[in-house]
């Protein structure tokens, strides 16, 4: 009997090696090299062994099909529009590196495939498993395999020494949703991220924008914001600081609750829900509450506590984050007290990260010089902070569409409806 | 007769539970506005369905001497089977009883791995959780499987009350109520406490240990999918993190209820106490607005103390038992 478990143990590990071996090559894009490509003179499109050094000569950007002066040109890299014939080299091989498997990082994984088979780069995946060792292990092996660039999304805990690997291996590299400071505040990688403190300071307004509309004038002593946080994260900490800020600013003489996830260990909408409905009951002098919540489970945790509740209309909800929301309204939900959230379309993470990673690739810029016009005094790169909608029940379902349509005009790789 | 009665309640080990719990629940009634309401002592209720749940499972495996650490998992697995079934038109009894038997399934595995391969099952539930975590997020693609409101009746499975209790905890507590009395009225039963009390023994006396911790295993990976099918319809959704926390939160609960680790030992009383003491006190931590890294202190206090107790009570009754011997 162990002999034949033994036996098909092996067997499965043949199996799985293969369709690994297998997967590399399912995400080649579907389009050959155009026949520009054949024309490719190497020396100016310095995409193989000489693309380190031609990264760290950025003042002399690689020739384009228009020749602009350096400063003209500089503007425009990194972006959607940048005028280069992106299949007139060979495609580039990216790894989007990240930390855990989980409904982001998914969404960005579809998006960097249809963004590879629009601009010519392949990808391939490291998923870390929520290991720092495995994810520092992990770049090491992409780069033996090869790659050409990193996007690196990765816990803030140990992005820095990630950073400084991929660094030492001159690997070109842009962060995705996190960025790296030092102790100064100077941003030191590009990072394409949302502004954290806005999300909440934003949501935050819409909600003081309209709540007379739902509930007329109120004593602001009948009114408490409740602030579900995660607070070991520094991101979704901005998030709430951002909300209470805000919040205080708007709603003078109302009161402010925040209560922590971190004690429960969880981010799922189990931790949501008892974050909510023990602090709510808790606290019956208050007639009216706006719930921020950090991350979009807690949302929806909160959301069904409050559906069990005597009047849910009296209790607004919203939070950072999209997935979660527009499933909802798709599903049937009214939108009676979670009404709002706070997106950011992956492409808008996706799109800049890629045309950052290619225009590095490209050494039409290093990590120091990209996006360089939007760059804050004294950083050393820049930060990219995306465009966000807040998402409604009126605009859930095609939020995403306007900001593909910049990248895919011609929706090639739009998904079959 | 009563005094013979009064002292097997003295010497319980539910009365000074209980009288924890009362404390606890004295104290935050006192200190916390509100803590007693009505519509707080139903979110506790709530709260504490998907632990109680999975520890009703959990508790007959502790007990047998065996361990579940995917049972988390499993009800992942088990919420996620229930909500694409529902979206795939399937009426939701049949869903449901389709995800129980897959739970059913689960626990079979996880059974051959432990009784016939001969892993522990302690090392073999934590490759399991692997091997969930990864096929629910292959399933979902890490994102929410939706059940949308046509589909209401189901979520009044999750949500619904009957009178003022949620139809989750009269589920829970029939659930224990039907185990308790497996385990206190029947030969099955009492095999179980054989078999986890001691095993050599048990061998000797004929007893099946593989046939029943086989049992077990099912038996809880299905009363796991179950619960994950329930926190699905409450929450009107299932993704892979829905109910990871679980099999954690069930054995702290039934641990501190004094389902003994060691095995031999506990009961659905115990179990009940311990996860109404878990949800009462950390309700109340939370109400009380205690900043949230003391609350991870005081939580682990309270199992400190549990499992110190469970380690004091373990001594004594072998002190006891040696010296019938002698």
């Amino acid at each position: 009997m162990k002999k034949l478990i033994s036996i098909l143990l092996v067997l499965l590990l043949v199996v799985s090696m293969c369709a690994c071996g297998s997967g590399s090559s399912d995400t080649k894009p579907d389009e050959t090299p155009t026949p520009a490509q054949e024309d490719t003179d190497k020396e100016t499109t310095p995409a193989e062994d000489d693309k380190a050094e031609d990264a760290e000569t950025p003042e002399e950007p690689a020739e384009t099909p228009d020749a602009e002066t350096p400063d003209e040109v500089i503007e425009k890299v990194g972006y959607y529009d940048d005028p280069v014939d992106h299949f007139a080299r060979d495609p580039y091989t990216f790894c989007y590196c990240y930390t855990g498997p989980g409904a982001l990082n998914d969404n960005m994984i579809d998006v960097f495939h249809r963004l590879g088979k629009l601009y010519n780069f392949e990808l391939d995946e490291m998923n870390a498993n929520n290991s720092a060792d495995n994810y520092v292990q992990g770049v090491e092996v992409e780069y033996n395999k090869g790659v050409d660039g990193l996007f690196i999304d990765c816990d803030p805990t140990y992005q820095a020494r990630v950073v400084e690997l991929t660094e030492e291996l001159e690997l070109p590299y842009v962060l995705l949703f996190n960025y790296l400071t030092d102790e100064n505040g100077v941003n030191l990688a590009p990072a394409v991220v949302i502004d954290q403190s806005r999300s909440g300071r934003d949501t935050i307004q819409w909600y003081a924008d309209r709540y007379q509309e739902y509930w007329g004038d109120i004593d602001m002593k009948d009114l408490c914001l409740l602030n579900l946080n995660y607070s070991t994260n520094p991101a979704f900490q901005e998030r709430v600081d951002g909300s209470r800020e805000q919040f205080e600013k708007v709603f003078p003489g109302a009161d402010i609750i925040e209560v922590d996830g971190v004690s429960s260990g969880s981010l799922n909408a189990e931790a949501g829900y008892d974050l909510t409905s023990q602090t709510i009951s808790a606290h019956p002098e208050y007639k009216y509450w706006i719930i921020f919540a950090c991350v979009e489970y807690y949302a929806q945790g909160a959301c069904r506590y409050v559906e069990t509740t005597d009047h849910p209309e009296n209790i607004l909800i919203t939070n950072s984050g999209s997935n979660c929301l527009p499933l909802e309204f798709e599903a049937g939900y009214d939108g009676t007290s979670w009404k709002v959230c706070y997106a950011v379309s992956d492409i808008n993470y996706g799109g800049p990260a890629a045309m950052g990673l290619i225009a590095i690739c490209d050494g039409r810029a290093t990590e120091e010089t990209l996006w360089q016009e939007l760059k804050a005094d004294g950083d050393k790169c820049t930060l990219y902070v995306v465009d966000a909608v807040m998402v409604t029940k009126d605009n859930w379902s095609n939020f995403k569409d306007e900001v593909w349509a910049l990248y895919d005009p011609e929706g090639k790789t739009a998904p079959a409806a | 007769m009563k005094s013979s009665l009064f002292k097997r309640v003295l010497r319980s080990k539910l009365l000074p539970l209980v009288a924890v719990t009362v404390v606890v629940v004295a104290f935050f009634g006192i200190t916390t506005n509100g803590f007693l309401s009505a519509s707080n002592l139903r979110s506790i209720m709530i709260s504490m369905c998907l632990s109680g749940m999975i520890g009703v499972g959990m508790s007959m495996l502790l007990i047998s001497g065996e361990i579940d650490l995917a049972s988390g998992y499993e009800a992942c697995m088990g919420g996620i089977i229930t909500a694409l079934l529902i979206k795939a038109g399937i009426p939701w009894p049949a869903a449901l009883l389709i995800t129980i038997a897959a739970g059913a399934v689960m626990g079979g595995i996880l059974a051959f791995l432990v009784n016939k391969v001969g892993l522990m099952g302690f090392i073999s539930s934590m490759a399991m959780i692997s091997v969930y975590n990864g096929l629910d997020y292959i399933v979902t693609k890490a994102q929410d499987v939706t059940i949308t409101a046509e589909h209401a009746s189901f979520y009044s499975l999750g949500a619904g009350t009957v009178g003022f209790l949620p139809i989750p905890f009269i589920i829970m507590v029939v659930l224990m109520i039907i185990y308790g009395l497996i385990l206190y009225k029947t030969e099955f039963g009492r095999t179980i406490y054989m078999t986890g009390g001691n095993r050599a023994a048990a061998r000797l006396a004929g007893v099946n240990r593989k046939k029943i911790t086989s049992i077990l295993y099912i038996n809880n990976s299905a009363i796991c999918a179950l619960a994950g099918s329930l926190v699905a319809a409450r929450m009107h959704c299932a993704n892979a993190a829905a109910c990871t926390s679980g099999s954690i939160d069930a054995i702290t609960a039934a641990v501190l209820g004094g389902v003994s680790f060691r095995g031999g030992d506990g009961n659905m009383g115990c179990l009940f106490i311990g996860v109404a003491l878990v949800t009462f006190f950390n309700s109340g931590l939370t109400a009380s607005g205690l900043q949230s890294y003391w609350q991870i202190v005081v939580q682990g206090l309270l199992l400190v103390v549990a499992l110190c107790i469970d380690f004091v009570n373990e001594r004594s009754r072998q002190k006891a038992l040696s010296q019938v011997a002698i």
